[in-house]
């Protein structure tokens, strides 16, 4: 039984990461494009001050879409981050405004952020509510909340040091990137080499493969969205620090650029795909083309209409790939 | 046209019937708005309750209003139990232009003179229509854009852009035309950027606001038609330390661009009245009952705050309307 599961789980790694990397390849081809296209046209794209902006602006999706990555490996959707966003930037003002130090304010909201997401967990596998809808749910009720702790006003006058997070730079790199890159090492080695990366692969595959293989399900699904959440909650603590204030109305559709840029990166709705290394191209790509349109004054509409067509041509094209690779 | 006029003889013998009781009870005016929740219609209500508490044997106000803007139907509800109820008169602010027509149109044929504020609702059968005239407003932001750049002897030559809130959204709509109109007209040589809309999300205004200042190094203006955009602009050219070679004109008032504003990372804001809107409601409410014949449209009018008169006290008031309320 042991050894079964061994070798089906190794096997299906094995495939999950040629097929990664391979996905990855594309994405940064589809990089080294947008970059050679937009140097070549506006001649701003490619200097320092703009790589900064460009890289303090993707941040935010960035960390939220590693975190939504792993609910979609499980073949899970977690609408709910853009609300959390919300709640962690209200909740952390208001404890600095109330004179909590920060060093306490960060984990004290991080860990708000984690327990709405096991709440997530609960209603997925306690109450057997599809993830979509037990998010959505979850999603109303956090907007609510955050209206009702803020008065639907924005919490201002935070201690300059707190907006330092978010403006400091090392060495000419935004913080804001640094954390994002600390998260993608973190996520991609908890993917790659830890048991609780393995079973969310597993479990997206077949949750009924993962039980017989003696996975526990409950911590499992407990953890994921906890993680998920958790990431959004520091994605909403940095915005607001970018803001330097708690906006009430922070990370409308956050959840679906989140969403576009897993896909883009290789996640597959269906579960057991995708990587971190994806997520986060595929973040790059899409403040890549807003960044760019906004440089070159490329029509607001139209832009639109690029980026949801390179959504479809690279999630498309990478379905082509993998379908002539699995024929061999 | 029959039935207007017939409406208004009975609107008028209704009047002159009951006048000699509204020298002794005060009368009740009911005030709705579209959501209790802003402070916007907040300041609506401070208006018209100061009505009231200004002229305390005259008029008493009730106000009334769903908890959020988006509860049509609870609005049309309210609306409903009120005119059952009959009130002397009716202010409301109605968030759908048609499904308040049958109840409004109802307490007109009672007797009950209805003045829509803010938003206009498709029927002619309305003492009066208060509202901030939004492409006027657009206007002013782009000759006060014009007098600020002269005024730092800049010429009126170079790019100015245009950060919306929100596309497809009529007041935005107006504000924007308004601007480029006035642009046009203040200001010819200045070439206005195709308009970047932010879906109300004041880091995308950020983001927006960064990567226009970078790549248009010839940038003299930058208009921004809420406080969302605003405060998204002036953060931008306060950390680029361009907020004195940039002119940047704002919509609204809240805290964050009234601070913007005493900073100068915004050169003016484009407020309009909300307070003005409640008080001169009621006060028209009271007119039409004296037999006043009213205007079928008042612009409540939108107003230019610059740091040089932001602590005058009309200009204060504008601000700050809540701070007006009468305890």
């Amino acid at each position: 039984m042991a050894d079964k599961v061994a070798t089906s789980d190794s096997l299906g790694l094995a495939r999950i990461r040629r097929f990664n990397i391979g996905t990855s390849a594309t994405l940064m081809v589809i990089v080294v494009i947008l970059f050679v296209f937009l140097t070549a046209t506006s001649p701003v794209f490619l200097t320092a001050a703009n790589l900064s902006n460009l890289l303090r602006q993707t941040s935010i999706n960035g960390i939220i879409a590693l975190g939504m990555l792993m609910v979609i490996i499980t073949a899970g959707i977690d609408l709910s981050v853009g609300a959390v966003v919300a709640i962690a930037g209200i909740v952390n003002a208001l404890m600095l405004q109330a004179g909590v130090s920060m060093l306490v304010s960060i984990p004290l909201t991080i860990a708000i952020g984690a327990a709405i997401g096991m709440f997530n967990g609960f209603l997925v596998f306690e109450v057997r509510i599809t993830p979509f809808i037990a998010s959505l749910g979850t999603l109303t009720i956090v907007r609510g909340l955050v209206m009702i702790i803020s008065g639907a006003r924005m919490v201002a006058n935070l201690p300059s040091g707190f907006g330092r997070i978010a403006s400091a730079e090392f060495l000419g790199i935004p913080s804001m990137f640094i954390v994002w890159m600390a998260l993608f090492v973190l996520t991609a080695f908890l993917l790659s080499y830890t048991q609780l990366g393995r079973n969310f692969f597993i479990i997206g595959s077949s949750p009924e493969v993962a039980r017989l293989s003696g996975i526990r399900l409950r911590p499992n699904i407990y953890a994921v969205y906890g993680l998920c959440s958790a990431y959004a909650a520091l994605a909403g603590i940095l915005l607001s620090a970018r803001l330097s204030m708690g906006v009430p109305t922070a990370g409308i559709s956050y959840e679906l650029d989140a969403i576009a840029a897993v896909v883009i990166g290789g996640g597959s709705l269906f579960g057991a795909a995708g990587s971190a290394l994806g997520a986060v191209l595929g973040a790059i790509i899409m403040q890549t083309i807003r960044n760019g349109g906004n440089l070159l004054g490329v029509d607001p509409f139209a832009l639109e209409v690029i980026i949801g067509a390179l959504i479809l041509i690279a999630v498309g094209v990478d379905q082509i790939r993998v379908r002539r690779a699995e024929r061999g | 046209m029959k039935k207007l006029i017939i409406g208004l003889c009975a609107a008028t013998a209704l009047v002159a019937i009951t006048a000699p009781a509204v020298a002794k009870d005060p009368i009740e005016v009911a005030v709705i708005v579209k959501a209790t929740n802003s402070e916007f219609w907040q300041a609506v209500l401070v208006g018209a309750r100061n009505y009231a508490k200004e002229h305390p044997a005259d008029v008493t106000v009730t106000t009334n209003g769903p908890p959020a803007e988006a509860d049509i139907a609870k609005q049309v509800s309210i609306l409903e139990d009120t005119v059952s109820r009959g009130p002397k008169g009716i202010v409301i602010s109605s968030t759908s232009s048609e499904a308040t027509v049958p109840a409004i149109e109802r307490a007109m044929s009672k007797g009950i003179p209805v003045v829509t504020i803010d938003n206009r609702v498709k029927t002619d059968k309305v003492a009066s229509f208060l509202a901030t005239d939004n492409a006027a407003g657009g206007k002013l932001a782009a000759k006060q854009l014009a007098e600020q750049l002269k005024a730092m002897g800049k010429p009126l030559k170079g790019k100015v852009a245009l950060i919306s809130s929100m596309a497809g959204v009529q007041v935005l709509i107006d504000r924007d035309s308004g601007f480029e109109a006035g642009l046009k007209e203040f200001a010819p040589d200045l070439v206005l950027l195709k308009p970047r809309y932010v879906n109300n999300d004041i880091f995308n205004a950020v983001n927006t606001a960064q990567d226009l200042v970078l790549s248009n190094p010839d940038l003299v203006g930058v208009f921004a038609d809420n406080n969302t955009t605003g405060s998204g602009v002036a953060k931008v050219l306060t950390e680029t330390g361009k907020k004195d070679s940039i002119v940047a004109i704002a919509f609204d008032s809240d805290p964050q661009e009234v601070e913007a504003l005493r900073s100068g990372a915004l050169k003016a804001l484009v407020v309009q009245d909300p307070y003005g809107m409640g008080y001169k409601g009621v006060d028209s409410i009271v007119r039409a009952l004296a037999g006043e014949k009213l205007p079928a449209y008042v612009d409540t009018g939108a107003n230019v705050v610059t740091k040089a008169n932001m602590d005058e006290a009309n200009y204060k008031n504008l601000l700050d309307p809540l701070g007006r309320a009468i305890k």
